[in-house]
């Protein structure tokens, strides 16, 4: 039993004290400070809850309410956490764990509450009914008040004590200026600060039209693109988490895809100039990708090689000192004036092309058209290609395999709204699974590439244990790449055998 | 999620006072906390201001259509659930003597409760029957107060032999000095000679009158006077137990 009701400007529980109650019991006012906590991409809103970070009279607590009626869950702090990891083992750590993963915290909004609770007893003096007196000042990212105060009074009443609950309800409905009241303060404690909850997802959400041309829609898909490319810099920066590098190399990849393998679409002339600058994007964020992939890996090497896992702090200690060098060259390279003219060329060239000499073949062809004939070719490639792979193939086909099923993968996202949800997700999602066990073969070929390299710095030289630990990891990551060729070869001839061929024929047409 | 029990075949020796500050200790440090009151006299639930009723009674111990979840009741306090006594509970033993396996019945009913609560303590009757032996087999460790009294600390060892027979080969005995009062004479020396147990806790709770008050504040001691060495203690014996159940984990 719950309600929320808005009061009038300047009300306190003193003045309600009529309407509660004498036999209510408050706690003294406090003022709280209040930090929305979430993801960059919204992970905690997204699933129904709120994390707040609240700090009153100097203590700091972290309040997690995971929106199922649950009472929330309130851990106490000795200073800010950014990652769920950095939590004391609990129940909130486990949820938190499994919903933001690696992502770090970020305060999204912030608000000031004058905040009066206390509760109504029975006569038996049980609990009865909480109430919470709220007067919740909005701050911008300076810190200044923005808007009206905002009053509210919520009620939460026990199991047992409906008509207390319901009595003390309407009587606070009676009252001149009370509603019930739906704000959201995280909402507006958001839009303060400039964003809107939602507004990131590392997912591709394209929205496309068949009758769209596909002039009109790739630019609609490199447009998107630019977007996450662009809300991403900020974080790669400021090196909140490896997210925001790995969405923004993400992004710069699925538009260099769409350059290459939508061809004829966009004026080729103008186009020309941008190629080299998304590559050089690509290569400049490589060597800083790599070893963020080597730290997440981590934790799981040490679980591999058991006993000597304290062996491997000075590898984690040369990865990290590299990896600070590559980050230093990464945000460089975006404050960069080559950066930023590529932005800004890109960006006029998706409003307003440049006419080219004559019209781009393939430009004005409805996109359900140009999409299908390029997924039938894309999965045609690798479907031939993974065929024709031996017994135990090579890894640099491997890879060749893979990168072909990056670009099916590619095309898939971009046109998926063109067509049946249900027919074509169970393709992405098969193709997703090819991908995952294609990708883990060729992080554990780069991981034990770059553990050889490692071994040879001068920083390990004679640290024994060490490399003889490292020597451990690069059994056991053969052992990894073992099974996952057997994952591979049982998960294949799904995807290429006669039923996912027709499935592919079917949807996307061409069946010679 | 851990589970203690608090037990001792003799009854006013502080289980239930203990039970309430520990549960509240724990959830003032963000460890979400479940007292369930077994005891049908129902006096954790009086002490946390909940009526010791529960729709269903004795039988949603054994009803497994049910998730004893949704009888966890809110407290006054953040991370702090109560599921609330029944007077039925006196017929508990009968109940659980019904079922298949009657001494597994509360170690099955509590491991649904894993996702949503980070420590389960219960709060027993002083009875040797069914339900302490079910209580006994469902917990991680056993927290037996123990006044210093040489009666008291024979019935420990009669406990010890209790819990060895039906705990589940890991189960814990943790004794702790309760109710102690310094200006005896004969409970420093038993204080002393108990001490040297290496098994007893090393935090001692003393007698004082704030718990004693607790029948009318409604309330664990450290919520009203938290800076009452009392309140220090439990708060103390709360983190020797902590470290414990992490250690066995
Ligand atoms: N540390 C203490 N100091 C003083 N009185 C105590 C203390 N612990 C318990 N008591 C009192 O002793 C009586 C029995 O305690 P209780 O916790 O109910 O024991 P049990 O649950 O073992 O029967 C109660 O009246 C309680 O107030
Ligand atoms: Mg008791």
């Amino acid at each position: 039993m719950q309600a929320t009701l808005r009061l009038p400007k300047e009300s306190d529980l003193r003045s309600l004290r009529g309407i509660v109650g004498d036999d209510f019991d408050a706690d003294r006012p406090r003022t709280v400070r209040f930090l929305y906590l979430d993801t960059f991409d919204w992970r905690i809103a997204s699933s129904g809850g709120r994390l707040t970070e609240e700090t009153t009279d100097g203590a700091r607590a972290l309040r997690f309410i995971d929106g199922s009626g649950e009472p929330p869950h309130v851990v106490p702090l000795a200073v800010s956490v950014r990652f769920a990891r950095e939590l004391p083992e609990s129940v909130l750590r486990a949820r938190l764990e499994s919903l933001i993963e690696i992502r770090a915290l970020l305060s999204v909004g912030e608000c000031r509450v004058e905040r009066q609770s206390g509760r109504l007893r029975s006569p038996a003096g049980d609990t009865a009914v909480f109430l919470q007196l709220e007067t919740s000042t909005i701050l911008d990212s300076s810190g200044r008040a923005t808007g009206e105060p905002i009053s509210r009074i919520e009620v939460l009443g026990l199991p047992g004590f409906e008509a207390t609950f319901g009595a003390l309800v309407q009587r606070l409905r009676a009252l001149a200026a009370t509603s019930d009241d739906t704000t959201n303060l995280m909402e507006l404690a958001v839009a303060a600060r400039g964003r809107r909850i939602g507004d990131y997802s590392s997912k591709l959400n394209l929205e496309l039209d068949s009758t769209q041309t596909a002039d009109s829609a790739l630019r609609s898909i490199l447009r998107t693109l630019l977007g996450t490319l662009r809300a991403n810099i900020d974080g790669v920066i400021a090196d909140h988490d490896p997210e925001f590098l790995h969405d923004f190399r993400v992004a710069t990849r699925r538009t260099r895809a769409a350059l290459a393998q939508l061809k004829g679409v966009l004026p080729a002339d103008g186009l020309e100039v941008f190629r080299p600058e998304f590559r050089w994007l690509g290569s400049l964020t490589n060597p800083c990708r790599d070893l963020d992939v080597y730290l997440l890996e981590m934790d799981g090497f040490r679980v591999l090689v058991g006993d000597s896992a304290a062996a491997l702090a000075p590898l984690q200690a040369v990865i990290e000192t590299e990896r600070q060098v590559a980050l230093g060259e990464v945000r460089a390279g975006l404050r960069s004036r080559r950066f930023q003219s590529l932005l800004g060329g890109w960006q006029a060239f998706l409003d307003d092309p440049p006419p080219g000499r004559e019209p781009p073949p393939n430009a004005s062809r409805p996109v359900r058209e140009l999409a299908s004939q390029k997924i039938r070719k894309a999965y045609r490639r690798m479907r031939r290609r993974g065929l024709g792979l031996g017994e135990s193939p090579p890894l640099e086909d491997l890879h060749r395999l893979r990168i072909d099923g990056k670009k099916l993968r590619y095309l898939l996202e971009f046109f998926r709204s063109l067509y049946e949800e249900t027919e074509i997700e169970p393709l992405v999602e098969q193709l997703k699974l090819l991908q995952d066990i294609l990708g883990e073969i060729n992080d554990v070929r780069v991981q034990q590439r770059r553990l050889l390299e490692f071994a040879h710095r001068r920083e390990l030289a004679g640290r024994v244990e060490t490399l003889l630990a490292m020597g451990r990891l690069a059994g056991a990551l053969q052992q990894r790449q073992d099974r996952l060729r057997v994952d591979l070869a049982s998960v294949f001839p799904g995807f290429a055998g006669p039923e996912g061929r027709s499935r592919y024929n079917s949807l996307f047409g061409g069946g010679e | 999620m851990r589970t203690l029990a608090i037990w001792s075949i003799k009854g006013g020796v502080g289980k239930t006072a203990a039970a309430v500050n520990i549960a509240h200790a724990a959830s003032l440090g963000g460890t979400r906390t479940l007292l369930w009151d077994l005891d049908p006299q129902g006096a954790a639930s009086f002490y946390l201001r909940v009526p010791a009723q529960l729709e269903g009674g004795a039988r949603i111990v054994v009803d497994h259509t049910t998730d004893l979840g949704w009888h966890a009741r809110p407290t006054e306090f953040d991370n702090l659930s109560l599921l609330p006594a029944d007077f039925s509970f006196r017929r508990l033993d009968l109940e659980l003597d019904a079922t298949k396996k009657p001494r597994k019945q509360i170690a099955r009913r509590l491991e649904p409760l894993t996702p949503r609560f980070d420590l389960v303590i219960m709060d027993c009757p002083p009875s040797v029957s069914l339900v302490s032996e079910a209580v006994v087999r469902a917990a991680d460790a056993v927290l037996v107060p123990v006044i210093p009294s040489t009666l008291s600390i024979r019935t420990l060892e009669q406990i010890r032999a209790f819990v060895a027979e039906h705990g589940h080969g890991r189960t814990e005995l943790l004794p702790f000095l309760s109710m102690v009062d310094r200006r005896k004479a004969m409970h420093l020396e038993l204080c002393e000679s108990c001490l040297a147990d290496a098994s007893f806790l090393r935090t001692v709770i003393p007698s004082a009158s704030v718990v004693e008050r607790m029948g009318l504040t409604r309330a664990p001691v450290a919520a009203t006077q938290p800076s009452q060495p009392v309140a220090m203690a439990f708060a103390a014996l709360w983190h020797e137990i902590a470290s414990k159940l992490r250690g066995s984990q």
